[in-house]
């Protein structure tokens, strides 16, 4: 069966989780007989092609079009709406990013066709793909099978395979042409812009490190910062903390603060008294570091450590760096 | 202007979740049921459009089975102008696609202006139903938006993106946009508007079944659920253990 | 003694006051007839007993600032002896050679009493000015960031300047006017203090003594005629306002339980109170009463911690405001601005967790609480205006049943590990055991049931749990003023009710407690309900448990507001920590314990949204058990212990106190 995988650009270079995706089609091909291509194009195309040509791929399509250049829902959704009809794929890889979120509806709708969104697992099947995602905010996984002979398009969550697994490889780069009419173009697009840091948003946070009054004092409170950077994550904390005036209120997680549900939530020094806990409950992973092994942050917790934050913290920053 | 808002009925977050005997839904019975979050915040997101815009009209629209008209009459009583409830006798609807055809279909003739709906639903959560009716009927799309303008015959939305990024979108009526949760503050219905919401028009359509071609084989609980693994040993121990389930359990 | 010009002069000038005082009085009337919930003047003259004895003890005064009490009673009976002496006075001036029975032993004790009073008025007022102005006692003021308009803290100085002049003025002339009197027909040893004053004169001609006997009669009178027009503009209306107030008194069921509205009643354009002519005239009525003394604010929690609650300028503003716009308002026109403008700012009534104790302590019978209520009906149901912390509570009430938004699934999680009879199961009982949302979902709240259940299996007694059947009584919701949903929570539990024949409840939460017993009353629905407490120490009394007096420590105990002042139990939770302890121990009292109790700040819905604004409340009430030296506390509500417990960890003592709920000790100790 053929294969797609959707290359995303990240600057002139293949996103991440694009990468993933072709992992993911690499899998793929290992159970069932299936031939890979990938899609590069927009405005880097050349470059996101070339970087693709060290994978082991069986194509490499490349669109140069200047309607592609910026991004537009409509323009990107037309373009692979033609590549699809075009060749036979089976399925369609995306990364499940944020464009991916905004177009690839449409060619959902263009071609009458499922979008599985958002999977974390696959296995194979009766020479089809069986998908599992999270639902009901992963409190329960969905199994859903791909047994119709259309094209099924398809979306990965973060971080569900590991660029780390790309087999490498050499694969012919192809241009080709499509028509796209502007006119279809419906929207205008700015350039991206980041805000100035006001105010802390947890709600989007992947990554939460979260402080307690175990952490003691306000000048404590650095080593949870630090790790917070080596992670890449946020810094958040329960109420005595904002109470004691050593984070201001916007970093509050719990009943009458934030209610956050990152990928990993580090509780360090949290009792996991109800208030706090209503609040970050929904996290998917919670790893928490108590001195006390009666705290009932361990009732919720998916990992616990009994021990000293002030310990096991500095080393932990080293070991990330 | 017509401005339509699709909302969902979802089970609530802490709503108890008993898997029925098929294995491919929940069991109902026990379901406690709420409007979807991010349906809310567009259901204000239009209502405060309405309040700064002449001669308004918001339609609050939902599919589903009796049950449904909950929140429908919770639209109407924050203030929507009237309701339509597809009423489809099914429990299990699963693919975005066909859902999408029949709010379409449904909807096409009231030619709406501006279709808003909640970013993605709690219990799916496969995010795409407002983006492929906006497609579906022609309209311009747009999605994730943290904020919205109307200017004419135009709207301008704010895009959130990845990493802190943001995009300023433009685009011209008719559209349908999906609602980022956490952009406006949901009023509470007055106890005036309560009792209004009783008067209000809601036209119950009847939908046949479905065919879905996006269908649950098996819904179940991850394995490894509300089971601690305790790390132990002395710290530089606990430090490795705890860097390895980093990379590769929670995988960041 | 008057000439016939003078007698013709006073009779017109009668003829005037009385004219004038009928605008005012009847103004006044009026406005308060502009309210809700019409007064039925007919009963509430029927009602004459009560308001005497409240005017004549003065017991009401009592209850706080026992020196002041005393004095004022003084002037109040000097006061209302003056009202006879005035009758007389003008039989006096009008009637030629009228005196008042000059040789008989009652005139000399008239007289007696009069000299006396005399005293005692002067010294009384007096000292009050003194108070308030020279001395400036701090709690007649009323502090930042309260709302008060410039016009009412220069009204209230104003108006006790001219009162106590008045008083003086007219109390001090009769005293000259009977000095001059006694100059000129001999000393009255029956009135020693006019007699004394009397020498003052002896070097005057006749005829000026006579003057300066006309000229009092005037002055001390015509005062009198002066004054009694405005006094519906001053605080002194109290004078008879208070009183009939107490004759006015409406009889709820608890200080905080309102009557129920039908919220379904089309008619009905306001629910709550959104402008003053939407308060009861009862409510109105109380402005009037009002005598701006304050002691309400001594007492509220909110108040002596900062926020910008104080019941006291609720009142105050409120009479300043009828004040204001007597004439207009007396006619008929709707008040232009809404009380959160003008009579408590929207802050203020968030801040009040409905302890009850202004209520309680007031000396005319006032309720500033159910104002504050009565507002917030109105900013809930009619204006959607209210903390976001308190609308997503009613979601969660609304959805799950319970305040928290947990599962109402895990209900029963609270039973594992303990035999605890289900009602689904008995079918039915002679006791409900009723957890409420703590008892279920909170941790401590948690060791609280277990507690009650270990000991009514213990006791022995026919009983059964709701468990997963339970679902809130709707407690928060009808105290931050969202009818509609507590009327809805009301509905489903009585249902529930009914199933299971259910007349009898005991409850370890007073928030349960008084919406069970007093709120579904009101809806219609009558059960017994008592509080653990009291079920705790009847067992003991009887002898079905038997709990060992182990604990040699000492306890602080904290009375709970809806325990206590809602509810009237002092006695019980004592007895019940009290059966635990040893000789070595005792219950070391909190300065304010009993009715005099210090709210744990959770009440009127603040246990789920908080008033950030000065000390919390809590900490203020912790400190104050942290102030005995003793390092138990004792508590009997879920809030309260969630409420020290909290207060405990911030303050720094999470190590060396301890706060157990009475159930948890005894259980412990069976």
């Amino acid at each position: 069966m053929n294969i797609l995988v959707v290359l995303e650009d990240n600057n002139g270079a293949i996103h991440r989780m694009s990468l993933e995706a072709i992992v993911a089609a690499q899998e793929i091909s290992l159970k069932l007989k299936s031939n890979i291509t990938v899609l590069a194009m927009g405005k880097n195309a050349d470059a996101l092609a070339l970087e693709a040509s060290k994978y082991e791929l069986n194509e490499i399509l490349k669109i140069n079009s200047s309607s592609l250049n910026g991004y537009s829902s409509d323009g990107y959704a037309i373009a692979i709406e033609q590549i699809i009809l075009e060749n036979d794929f089976r399925y369609v890889f995306f990364g499940h990013t944020y464009q991916v979120r905004d177009y690839v509806p449409k060619i959902s709708a263009k071609l009458m066709r499922p979008f599985l969104a958002d999977n974390i697992k696959m296995s194979t099947s009766d020479g089809s793909i069986e998908f599992t995602k999270q639902t009901f905010n992963a409190k329960l996984l969905a199994d859903i099978q791909t047994s119709d002979s259309g094209v099924y398009l398809v979306s990965f969550q973060s971080a569900s395979f590991s660029s780390d697994d790309l087999r490498s490889g050499s694969s012919e780069i192809k241009k080709i042409d499509i028509e796209i009419d502007e006119t279809q173009i419906k929207n205008t697009y700015e350039e991206p812009f980041q805000e100035s840091a006001g105010g802390v948003d947890l709600t989007s946070a992947d990554i939460i490190v979260s402080v307690g009054r175990g952490i003691g004092e306000a000048d404590n409170i650095s080593i949870a910062k630090d790790l917070a950077l080596a992670l890449g994550g946020q810094l958040s904390s329960s109420r005595p903390v904002v109470d004691a005036g050593w984070l201001s209120p916007d970093h509050q997680v719990g009943s009458s603060g934030q209610s956050v549900s990152p990928k990993l939530y580090l509780a360090l020094g949290i009792s996991g008294a109800i208030q706090h806990v209503v609040g970050m409950k929904g996290s998917k992973n919670i790893v928490a570091i108590n001195k006390d092994p009666e705290a009932p942050i361990f009732e919720i917790a998916n990992y616990g450590i009994v021990g000293d934050i002030f310990e096991i913290v500095p080393k932990l920053i080293e070991s990330l760096k | 202007m017509k401005i339509a808002v699709l909302v969902k009925q979802v089970p609530g977050s802490e709503s108890p979740l008993s898997i029925a005997d098929n294995n491919i839904w929940l069991d109902e019975e026990k379901v406690a049921y709420i409007m979807n979050e991010s349906d809310n915040y567009a259901l204000e997101e239009a209502l405060l459009l309405k309040e700064g815009t002449q001669d308004c009209e918001v339609v609050v629209v939902s599919l589903g089975p009796e049950r449904v008209k909950k929140i429908i009459r919770e639209g109407l009583a924050k203030g929507a102008d009237r309701g339509i409830h597809l009423n489809i006798n099914s429990n299990d609807l699963t693919d975005p696609l066909s859902i999408a055809k029949i709010f379409a279909d449904a909807l096409k003739s009231e030619n709406f202006d501006l279709i808003l709906s909640g970013l993605q639903s709690d219990d799916l959560g496969h995010g795409q139903t407002g983006i492929i009716i906006g497609e579906l009927l022609n309209m311009s799309t747009g999605s994730l938006a943290v904020s919205t303008k109307l200017d004419g015959n135009q709207i301008a939305i704010k895009q959130e993106l990845e990493a802190g990024f943001f995009q300023n979108v433009r685009m011209t009526l008719p559209a349908s946009i999906t609602i980022q949760s956490g952009l406006n503050t949901p009023r509470y219905p007055s106890l005036k508007g309560i009792m209004g919401a009783k008067k209000k028009e809601i036209k119950t359509l009847d939908i046949d079944s479905l065919d879905q071609s996006l269908k649950i084989s098996k819904l179940y609980l991850p394995s490894s659920s509300n089971e601690i693994t305790m790390i132990d040993g002395s710290s530089d121990q606990i430090v490795e253990s705890l860097v390895k389930v980093f990379k590769s359990e929670i995988k960041i | 003694m008057l000439s016939n010009l003078e007698r013709v002069l006073f009779i017109v000038l009668v003829i005037f006051s009385s004219g004038l005082s009928f605008i005012t009085y009847s103004r006044m009337f009026k406005a308060i007839g502009r309210g809700t919930q019409p007064i039925n003047w007919i009963d509430v003259v029927k009602n004459w007993p009560k308001g005497l004895s409240v005017f004549l003890s003065q017991r009401t005064l009592f209850k706080s600032r026992t020196l002041v009490a005393v004095i004022h009673a003084g002037v109040a009976w000097g006061f209302s002896f003056y009202l006879v002496v005035n009758i007389i006075d003008v039989l006096y001036g009008m009637i030629p050679d009228f005196h008042f029975l000059p040789n008989h032993f009652i005139g000399h004790a008239y007289r007696i009493f009069v000299d006396i009073f005399t005293m005692i008025v002067l010294f009384g007022v007096l000292y009050f000015l003194a108070r308030r102005f020279f001395l400036k006692n701090e709690k007649l003021s009323i502090n930042e960031p309260v709302l008060i308009t410039e016009r009412a803290k220069k009204g209230i100085k104003l108006d006790s300047m001219l009162v106590g002049t008045f008083i003086i003025l007219h109390v001090g002339f009769r005293f000259v006017g009977a000095s001059a009197e006694i100059a000129l027909n001999g000393n009255d040893w029956f009135q020693p203090g006019a007699t004394v004053l009397a020498t003052l004169w002896s070097g005057l001609e006749q005829d000026n003594v006579v003057f300066l006997e006309h000229l009092s009669w005037w002055i001390s009178l015509g005062l009198i005629l002066a004054f009694f027009p405005y006094f519906p503009y001053s605080k002194h209306a109290h004078l008879f306002m208070g009183p009939l107030n107490y004759m006015a008194s409406v009889d709820r069921r608890s200080p905080s339980t309102l009557e129920i509205m039908d919220l379904e009643d089309e008619s009905v354009e306001q629910f709550g109170a959104g402008k003053i002519e939407h308060l009861p005239q009862k409510e109105i009525l109380d402005a009037y009463a009002c005598i701006m003394c304050n002691r309400c604010q001594d007492v509220c929690p909110a108040y002596q911690t900062g926020k910008e609650l104080s019941p006291a300028a609720l009142e105050i503003n409120k009479r300043y405001y009828l004040n204001d716009n007597l004439k207009d308002f007396s006619e008929g026109s709707s008040s232009l601005e809404s009380l959160s403008k003008w009579m408590l700012s929207e802050e203020a009534a968030w801040s009040c967790t409905t302890c009850g104790f202004c209520v309680d302590t007031c000396p005319v019978g006032n309720e500033p609480m159910v104002d504050i209520l009565r507002m917030r009906q109105d900013l809930v149901l009619m204006e959607s205006s209210f903390p976001r912390d308190a609308m997503e509570v009613f979601d969660k009430i609304e959805n799950y049943g319970n305040p928290w938004g947990l599962s109402p699934q895990d209900r029963e999680q609270w039973t594992d590990g303990m035999e605890v009879p289900r009602m689904r199961d008995k079918k039915e009982a002679e006791y409900l055991y009723w957890a409420g949302c703590s008892g279920a979902y909170d941790d401590r709240g948690r060791d609280i049931s277990r507690s009650v259940a270990k000991i009514l299996n213990e006791s022995g007694v026919d009983y059964g749990i709701l468990g997963n059947e339970e679902s809130c009584t709707g407690d928060s919701a009808r105290r931050i003023g969202n009818e509609y949903l507590f009327q809805m929570q009301a509905e489903q539990n009585i249902e529930t009710f009914k199933k299971y024949g259910i007349k009898k409840i005991i409850t370890q939460c007073p928030h349960c407690l008084t919406t069970l017993k007093n709120d579904y009353a009101e809806m219609g629905f009558d059960l017994e309900v008592i509080h653990h407490s009291q079920f705790i120490s009847e067992q003991i009394n009887e002898g079905t448990i038997k709990p060992k007096k182990n604990i040699n420590d000492d306890y602080t105990f904290h009375d709970a507001c809806y325990v206590g002042r809602h509810h009237g139990e002092y006695d019980a939770p004592r007895n019940v920590l009290q059966s635990v302890l040893s000789d070595e121990a005792e219950v070391v009292e909190m300065p304010r314990n009993k009715d005099q109790s210090f709210c744990c700040g959770a009440g009127g819905g603040n246990m789920w949204y908080e008033i950030k604004k000065g000390k919390r409340i809590n900490i203020e009430r912790f400190e104050e058990a942290v102030e005995t030296g003793v390092k138990k506390v004792a508590t009997s509500c879920n809030f309260c212990m969630i409420m020290m417990e909290d207060a405990k960890k911030v303050t720094g003592h999470d190590k060396d106190m301890e706060v157990f709920d009475i159930s948890e000790i005894v259980a412990n100790n069976l």
